[in-house]
C-alpha cells in the first residue's frame, strides 16, 4: 500500500539475531506498510514478535522505529516507552476491568483524565461495533466480541506500530469473516506487523515475508494486495460463467442445450441493457409476464451478481502453506518457472566428462590418453574442468565449465582401473572415439525455460500441480481469494433452527444446506432464520445484516415466501423494493425472485437513505432450493473464484421410463446403476431430501416432452465429486 | 464441577473430594469415614469441651476486667499492626519469588519460609539476638537509645516474623496462577512496570492478598511463643490474650475459659469471614499455599501437605477445602 505522503519516513528497520537458533533475519516494514510473516511453529515468529514490542531482548543486532534505536548493543527501550503494540495470541483482556476501562487503560497510561481516556475508548469501541458492551466484564463476551475488544484496545494505544500474532487463530467460524474485515480496516495505511499461519490471513498484508528454521527465507516478491484486487477479470466471452459451457451443451444439439442456447439468446439480449434486475429488459419473459426458461433465469442472476463477483481480490500464497491447507486454492495468474528444469546443465551417463575437441583425432587405432583431474558425483557444485583433463561424472551431476560432452564410461578403458571401471584421479582415460559436443548433456532448461509457464491461471492447485510449481522454483503464486459474503436468510414461520420440534414446526434444513452449499461455492455466509410472517421484520433483518460494516454483504439469498400463498414474506417485502418474483418453467424450483433490493439505511437519521443489494430468492421447499441454488448460482459463485463453475455432465440411457410435466424444465435426482443406466431415486416431490442426499446425479428431463421410454438417453449432471 | 454432570450431587455426599472423574465420584474405602469421624471429633470435641466449661454467668465480668480488656486491645492492635506489616514487607517479597529467576531464589525462598516451621520458642529467640540488646542489630542500636525488647513493637516484630510467611505463600501462590500475561500486555499499552503492578498486578491477585492477610492476622491473634521470648508478659505492653490466657489459667481458671471462648468467637468469625467475604477463594488458597513448607521446585506442588507447625494457633484454616 502506497503510504500517504504525510506518512511517509523510515519505518521499522530489523536487523538482529533471533532465539533460540539465532537465525539472522533482516527487513524493514515502511510507514503505512502491513507486513505478514508466516512461517512454521517453533521458527520463532511470536519470538520475534516479543522482541520488537521490547519483551525480550534480540541475541544480537538492531531494531530502530522512524530512526530511533530501541534495541542495540547496550541499548533496551522498554516495552512502555516504545509505542508498539502488541495484540496477542488469544488477546487476554483484563479480567478485573469493564470493556470500556479495558480499552481506556492505554490512554490512561498516557497520562489522560478518567473522562478523557474513557471518550477515547467509546470511540474505539465504536470503531469494532462494540460500543453497546461498554459495561460488560471481558468473562461475560464471546471469543469474537473478545478479540474485537482487544483490538480496539490495542488501537487505543495509537500505536506507531502494531503486532498481530495468530489473529483469527481460535475464533470461531462464524465470527472470522467480520474480524478479518475489521482487521483489513484497521490496518489499511497503518505500520503493522502479522504474523500467521493461516494462508487466509494473508489479504490482510501489503507483503509477505517466510521465516523458517535458518531464518527469512527468499521472500515471496511482494504480493498484490488484496485489498486493491489487482487482477481483474478479463472480460471477453469465454471467462463468462456461462460462456463455455453453454456453449458446449449447445452443440450436442440437445433438448437440454437447446433450452439453455435459448437462454443466453435472451440473456446476451439484456445485456446491453442496464439490468433487467430493476425491470429494464424489454426482452425478458417475466416482463412478458411468461415463465422464463431455466436458461434465462440463470442469465438473468449473473448479470444480476455481475457487479459483485467480477474482480474478486487475489492474494499471494507460499506454495507451501497450499499444501498444508485443506482449502482448495486456484491460480489466478500465469505460473512461471522461477528457475529452468533442469537448473544447470548435467550428465545423462557415469562416464567422463570431456572437451570434445580433445577427443577429435581419437580412434580405436590411436586412442587418446587423458589424465583424470577430478570427480563429480550428483549434488557437487559445477566445478572447472582442468586443461587437458578430464573429470569422472555420476548421472545427473553438474557438468564442469569447460566440458561440452560426456563419454560413457563403458566406452572408456582406465589406464589404472578403481572401482567399477572409472580411473583414479591421477590416472589415465584411454578413449578410442571422438565425441560429438553435447553427447549426453541434459542441457539447462530443456525442460523448462526459466520463466516458462508453467501452470496457466483457472489451475486447481493439487499435489501434482503444487510439485511441478516446486521442481520450478516456484515458492509462493497469486491464487483466487474468497467469492462474496452471503447473507443467507431462510424465512417460513414452521421453522425451528434447533431443539425438539413444537407441533407443526420443521427443522431449518435449508439454512444448513445452503450454507455448506455457498461455502463450498467459496462464499462467506452469514445465516439468519426468520420465523416472522411480518414483510417489515424481514426488511429490518436485510438492512440491519447489509449494514454491518464488517460483515459487507455483498449478496442476499433467501429461501421460502416467494409464490403466489397468502403469506409470502419475502415477495411482499421486497416486491415493492425492486425485485422481481415470477415463475422459471422448471420443476422443482418454479417460483423464482431476483433483483436489486433498494432496503432503508439502517442506523441512518436519513429516512429516506437507502443502500442497494443484489438478492436471490429461491423457494422454500428443501429440493427446490437446493436444485434452485445448482442451476442458478452456483456456477457463477464458483467461477468468480476461479473453480471450476459447472457439474460434471455426462448422458446416460434411463433404466426405467418415466413420465414429466411436458410445459416444464424437470430435474430429478438418480444414480447410476452397474449397467451405467440412470435409476431415479425417490419420485419428483420438492420436499425429498432425503433421497436427494441418496442420490449421485441430477437427471435433466426437458421441456416439451411428457414420456420418457427406459434406454432413452438423458443429461446428468454428476453431484457426488 | 461441570454443571449437570450425572451424579454431582451424589459426589457431595460424604463430601468426598471434587476432583472425581467425569462422573464425578471417585469411590473411597468404606472404613474412610470413620477415621475421618474420629479426626472430625479431635478437632470439635476440645472445642465443645472449653464452651461447656463456661460459667456464664460471670462471663461479663470476667470479660470486662482490667486485665482481660488490657489483653484483649493489646492483640487487637498489635495483631492488625503486624498484618498491616506483612502486607507492607510481604507483598513485594511475594512478587519477588513469584517473578525472579535469578538463581538462588529457591535458597531466598526457603530461608523466608523457616518461621511456618520453626518452633515459635526459636523464633523468639531468634529475635532476642537479633533485636536484644546484646543482639546483632540491638547492640547498634542501642545508643541511640532504641530499645525493642520487651516492648510493645516486640510483640508486633514477633507476630510478623510468624505471620509473614503465611501472607507470602498465598499471595506467591495468586501470581503463579494469576501468570504474567496481563503486565506484559499492559506493558505494550504504555505502562510503565510501576502502573502495570499497581493496576493489573494488585487487582488480579487481591483475593489471594486478602486470603494471605487474613491468614496473617489470625496467626498474629494467636501468637504465644515468640511473643513470651521475645517481648516478655507485661500488663498492657506485652501481654497478648494467649499470654493472658496461660497465666490465668494458674490463677483463675474461669477468667481463662472465658478468653478462650472469645478468642474461639474471634476464630470462627475470621472463617466465616473468609467464606463469605472472599468466597470460598482464600481459604482455598490456604492449604495450597501452606503445602510447600520445604521450597524446592516451582510452582509450588499443590500435594497436601502437612499443616503449619502448631495447628492450634491456625485456627483450623487448614480443614477447609
Amino acid at each position: 500500500m502506497t503510504p500517504p505522503e504525510s506518512a511517509r519516513g523510515i519505518g521499522l528497520a530489523v536487523d538482529i539475531a533471533l532465539p533460540p537458533r539465532l537465525a539472522h533475519i533482516a527487513f524493514a516494514v515502511a510507514p503505512g506498510e502491513t507486513l505478514a510473516i508466516t512461517g512454521d511453529n517453533g521458527a520463532g515468529k511470536s519470538t520475534l514478535l516479543a522482541i520488537l514490542a521490547g519483551l525480550l531482548r534480540p541475541a544480537s543486532g538492531t531494531v530502530s522505529l522512524e530512526g530511533r534505536m530501541l534495541a542495540a548493543d547496550g541499548v533496551h527501550v522498554p516495552p512502555h516507552r516504545r509505542g508498539i503494540t502488541l495484540l496477542g495470541q488469544g488477546a487476554p483482556l483484563f479480567p478485573h476491568l469493564s470493556v470500556l476501562d479495558n480499552v481506556a487503560y492505554a490512554p490512561k497510561a498516557a497520562g489522560a483524565g478518567r473522562t478523557a481516556a474513557r471518550e477515547v475508548a467509546r470511540a474505539r469501541l465504536d470503531e469494532v461495533g462494540m460500543l453497546g458492551f461498554a459495561a460488560r466484564r471481558p468473562h461475560e463476551l464471546s471469543g469474537g466480541q473478545v478479540r474485537r475488544v482487544a483490538i480496539a484496545r490495542a488501537l487505543a494505544a495509537d500505536p506507531a506500530v502494531l503486532l498481530l500474532d495468530e489473529p483469527l487463530a481460535a475464533v470461531d467460524r462464524t465470527a472470522a469473516p467480520g474480524i478479518r474485515s475489521l482487521l483489513e480496516s484497521v490496518l489499511t495505511g497503518r505500520l503493522a506487523l502479522l504474523v500467521t499461519h493461516d494462508p487466509d490471513d494473508l489479504v490482510l498484508a501489503d507483503r509477505g515475508l517466510a521465516l523458517d528454521r535458518g531464518g527469512l527465507s527468499p521472500a515471496p516478491s511482494p504480493s498484490s494486495n488484496g485489498r486493491e484486487s489487482s487482477l481483474p477479470r478479463p472480460d471477453d466471452d469465454d471467462s463468462r460463467p456461462f460462456g463455455g459451457p453453454v456453449v458446449a451443451a449447445a452443440s450436442l444439439g440437445t433438448t437440454m442445450g437447446d433450452t439453455m442456447a435459448a437462454g443466453i439468446g435472451a440473456g446476451t439480449g439484456a445485456a446491453g441493457t442496464a439490468a433487467m434486475t430493476t425491470a429494464g429488459a424489454t426482452t425478458d419473459a417475466w416482463e412478458a409476464g411468461r415463465a422464463r426458461t431455466p436458461a434465462e433465469h440463470r442469465a438473468a442472476v449473473e448479470l444480476l451478481l455481475a457487479g459483485a463477483l467480477a474482480a474478486r481480490p487475489t492474494m499471494r500464497v507460499q506454495v507451501e502453506l497450499i499444501a498444508e491447507s485443506d482449502r482448495t486454492y486456484v491460480l489466478a495468474e500465469d505460473a512461471t518457472a522461477a528457475i529452468a528444469i533442469p537448473p544447470f546443465d548435467n550428465s545423462q551417463m557415469d562416464g567422463y566428462a570431456v572437451r570434445s575437441a580433445d577427443l577429435a583425432a581419437a580412434s580405436a587405432d590411436a586412442p587418446i590418453e587423458l589424465p583424470v583431474t577430478g570427480i563429480v558425483a550428483a549434488g557437487d557444485a559445477p566445478g572447472i574442468l582442468e586443461a587437458g583433463g578430464v573429470a569422472a561424472i555420476m548421472t545427473g551431476a553438474a557438468v564442469p565449465v569447460g566440458a561440452d560432452a560426456i563419454v560413457p564410461v563403458e566406452a572408456t578403458r582406465a589406464l589404472d582401473a578403481g572401482p567399477r571401471g572409472f580411473a583414479e584421479v591421477g590416472g589415465g582415460v584411454s578413449f578410442t572415439a571422438p565425441v560429438a559436443s553435447g553427447t549426453f548433456v541434459r542441457r539447462t532448461g530443456s525442460d523448462a525455460e526459466e520463466g516458462a509457464v508453467v501452470l496457466p491461471p483457472g489451475t486447481v492447485l493439487g499435489a501434482a500441480q503444487l510439485g511441478a510449481l516446486s521442481s520450478a522454483g516456484v515458492d509462493a503464486v497469486e491464487v483466487h481469494g474468497r467469492g462474496p459474503t452471503v447473507l443467507l436468510v431462510s424465512t417460513g414461520a414452521e421453522l425451528q433452527p434447533s431443539g425438539p420440534l413444537e407441533p407443526g414446526r420443521i427443522r431449518d434444513s435449508n439454512r444448513i444446506a445452503l450454507t455448506s452449499a455457498l461455502v463450498e461455492a467459496g462464499a462467506d455466509v452469514r445465516a439468519r432464520t426468520l420465523t416472522s410472517d411480518d414483510p417489515d421484520e424481514l426488511v429490518a433483518l436485510l438492512a440491519e445484516g447489509v449494514a454491518d460494516e464488517h460483515a459487507r454483504i455483498e449478496l442476499v439469498v433467501t429461501t421460502g415466501g416467494v409464490s403466489a400463498g397468502a403469506f409470502e414474506v419475502v415477495r411482499e417485502a421486497l416486491e415493492p423494493r425492486g425485485v422481481v418474483f415470477g415463475s422459471v418453467a422448471m420443476q422443482p424450483g418454479g417460483p423464482q425472485g431476483l433483483g436489486l433490493a433498494r432496503l432503508p439505511r439502517a442506523h441512518s437519521d436519513d429516512p429516506a437513505a437507502e443502500v442497494h443489494v443484489p438478492v436471490v430468492a429461491f423457494p422454500g421447499n428443501p429440493v427446490s432450493c437446493l436444485v434452485s441454488f445448482e442451476l442458478f448460482l452456483r456456477p457463477a459463485l464458483r467461477a468468480a473464484v476461479g473453480l471450476p463453475a459447472e457439474r460434471p455432465r455426462a448422458w446416460a440411457p434411463l433404466a426405467e421410463a418415466t413420465a414429466s410435466p411436458t410445459g416444464k424444465h424437470q430435474v430429478r435426482r438418480g444414480r447410476l446403476d452397474e449397467h451405467g443406466r440412470v435409476v431415479f431415486v425417490g419420485d419428483a416431490s420438492s420436499h425429498r431430501i432425503g433421497s436427494y442426499a441418496a442420490s449421485t446425479v441430477l437427471v435433466h428431463l426437458p421441456v416439451g416432452r411428457d414420456a420418457f421410454a427406459a434406454g432413452e438417453p438423458v443429461e446428468i449432471w454428476r453431484i457426488d465429486d | 464441577m461441570s454443571a449437570g454432570a450425572p451424579g454431582a450431587d451424589a459426589t457431595r455426599l460424604g463430601g468426598a473430594p471434587r476432583h472425581g472423574g467425569p462422573s464425578g465420584v471417585a469411590p473411597f474405602p468404606r472404613w474412610l469415614p470413620f477415621v475421618a469421624a474420629v479426626g472430625a471429633l479431635l478437632v470439635v470435641v476440645p472445642l465443645v469441651a472449653v464452651v461447656a466449661r463456661v460459667d456464664w454467668a460471670q462471663l461479663p465480668a470476667l470479660l470486662t476486667s482490667e486485665s482481660s480488656l488490657a489483653a484483649l486491645w493489646l492483640s487487637l492492635s498489635t495483631s492488625i499492626a503486624a498484618t498491616a506489616a506483612c502486607i507492607v514487607l510481604g507483598v513485594p517479597l511475594a512478587v519477588v519469588l513469584a517473578r525472579s529467576t535469578f538463581r538462588g531464589i529457591a535458597a531466598v525462598r526457603a530461608l523466608v519460609l523457616v518461621p511456618l516451621v520453626l518452633p515459635p520458642v526459636v523464633g523468639g529467640l531468634a529475635l532476642l539476638y537479633a533485636f536484644g540488646r546484646r543482639g546483632l542489630i540491638g547492640q547498634a542500636l542501642e545508643p541511640f537509645g532504641i530499645v525493642i525488647p520487651f516492648t510493645t513493637l516486640a510483640v508486633v516484630i514477633a507476630q510478623t516474623f510468624v505471620a509473614l510467611p503465611f501472607l507470602v505463600l498465598s499471595l506467591e501462590g495468586a501470581l503463579r496462577t494469576a501468570g504474567d500475561r496481563h503486565e506484559l500486555v499492559a506493558a505494550t499499552l504504555g505502562a510503565s512496570p510501576s502502573r502495570a503492578f499497581r493496576t493489573v498486578t494488585l487487582p488480579l491477585v487481591l483475593p489471594g492478598l486478602a486470603s494471605g492477610a487474613l491468614l496473617a492476622f489470625a496467626r498474629s491473634l494467636g501468637e504465644f511463643g515468640a511473643t513470651l521470648t521475645f517481648a516478655g508478659s507485661l500488663e498492657g505492653v506485652t501481654r497478648t490474650l494467649p499470654l493472658e490466657i496461660y497465666l490465668q489459667r494458674e490463677v483463675d481458671p474461669d477468667a481463662a475459659v472465658a478468653l478462650s471462648l472469645l478468642l474461639i468467637v474471634i476464630a470462627l468469625v475470621v472463617v466465616v469471614l473468609g467464606r463469605n467475604a472472599l468466597g470460598g477463594g482464600a481459604f482455598r488458597a490456604a492449604p495450597r499455599a501452606a503445602s510447600s513448607p520445604v521450597p524446592s521446585s516451582r510452582p509450588p506442588a499443590p500435594a497436601p501437605a502437612p499443616a503449619p507447625a502448631r495447628a492450634d494457633e491456625t485456627h483450623g484454616a487448614e480443614d477447609e477445602r
